[in-house]
């Protein structure tokens, strides 16, 4: 993670292109969230029960970091070291809460499916984690290709891990798969599927 | 843009930015939301008053609504029973018998309040009324386990057609206490028409 940050410095408009094929390619496998950094497991276990509110929870998490990182990005200059934690929590704090509204405003079922894991994206440590790595030293549009290279990524593992418990424990009605140690138990065979393939 | 202030000025600036941007999101989306839980609720409604037809809208040439607790605090036995955010609402055209919608809630829940539209057919000669559809119109219970309570998560809810108490109503395994605590709404909203039956019905007109 802190390899990733540092290794990109200053970057030309010229090396931009390869710089965010390279953050992609991070995102949403070398690096991937879910399942190298093993980060915000909470809400990738909890709300993957289903491939809809899977996606839901995927894609507000994807807009809170996109939202969050720009804003920082934007910022970093301004952000005194001392406080940069709780700028950081503020910041994400502040987008959580405007996309909760949002949410209830215009996709009131979706609201009451997804319940408290909206709040929740708050404590996402994928957040956190990107905003004080990445973000906070790179220069915006570096950080806006993070953001989305690393929320996708976080988007396609728990969409996956949702369709496999729905389609386990759903249609196949083996029922523990739906409860919360069966997606512990599938978190963990993806996570050695995906190392397994990344070794060999 | 560099601030030449102490951290700590910096810490305030942003709080005061963030309070703001939330504050505006808020002002903004306070209609819309409230249009919104509106909306979510006349839906619920109308699974209650037209159980055939599901969660269409309600053609509101049939629905009456009736006094509630703020227009007249006397017209009600026990109104403390009913949720005073929402009125009791009658589909006198129903098939069979007419149907009135009660909202109640429990405080029982496992994580708070629940609220339950309950709808109740009042047949002339049977003594009790009975249950027609139960609808779960807000709940905070835990996502994937409690929230089975909601039509739309499980069947549950169907348990209650037809019967005219709640005493032998199977808990749902897993979830005894925000089952339980539906049961205790349903119950309020049974009581309360058990106790108003002559006045509910001098509304339908017939």
């Amino acid at each position: 993670m802190t390899t990733a940050a540092t290794s990109v410095t200053q970057t030309s408009p010229a090396t931009a292109t390869p710089e965010a094929g390279r953050l992609f390619r991070q995102g949403l496998w070398t690096n991937n969230a879910a399942t190298v950094q093993l980060l915000g497991l909470c809400p990738l276990l909890a709300v993957s029960n289903t491939v809809q509110n899977a996606l839901g929870l995927g894609l507000a998490t994807l807009f809170v970091l996109m939202l969050s990182s720009t804003l920082i990005s934007l910022l970093r200059h301004s952000i005194a070291a001392e406080v940069r934690l709780p700028v950081f929590v503020l910041v994400i704090a502040s987008a959580v809460t405007c996309v909760e509204l949002l949410m209830q405003a215009y996709s009131i079922s979706l609201y009451r499916n997804l319940g408290i894991f909206i709040p929740l994206i708050v404590t996402n440590c994928l957040i956190l984690a990107r905003a004080e790595a990445f973000a906070s030293r790179q220069p915006v549009p570096m950080a806006i290709a993070d953001a989305a290279a690393m929320g996708i990524g976080f988007l396609l593992v728990i969409v996956v891990l949702g369709g496999i418990r729905e389609w386990l424990g759903i249609s196949l009605q083996v029922l523990v798969v739906t409860l919360p140690p069966g997606a512990f138990i599938v978190l963990g065979l993806l996570v050695a599927c995906v190392r397994g393939i990344r070794t060999s | 843009m560099r601030f030449p202030q102490s951290p700590a000025v910096t810490l305030a600036l942003f709080a005061a930015v963030s309070a703001a941007l939330v504050t505006a999101v808020y002002l903004l989306t306070r209609a819309p939301i409230q249009a919104a839980e509106a909306r979510w609720f006349q839906q619920r409604l109308s699974a209650v008053l037209q159980p055939a037809t599901g969660l269409e809208p309600v053609d509101y040439e049939d629905i009456v609504q009736l006094p509630d607790r703020q227009r007249c605090p006397q017209c009600w036995q026990n109104s403390e029973l009913i949720d005073p955010a929402h009125a009791i609402h009658l589909n006198s055209q129903s098939a069979g018998a007419p149907v009135f919608a009660i909202p109640t809630f429990s405080s029982r829940g496992y994580n708070g309040r629940i609220d339950v539209i309950t709808g109740v057919a009042i047949v002339r000669e049977q003594q009790s009324p009975a249950i027609v559809a139960v609808q779960v119109s807000r709940h905070r219970e835990t996502p994937g386990i409690g929230d089975r309570i909601e039509a739309d998560k499980s069947a549950w809810l169907e348990n209650f057609r037809g019967k005219a108490t709640v005493n032998d109503i199977d808990a749902l395994s897993g979830a005894t206490i925000s089952a339980s605590a539906v049961e205790d709404a349903v119950e309020k909203a049974l009581r309360f028409a058990r106790q108003n039956r002559d006045q509910l019905m001098s509304h339908t007109g017939s």
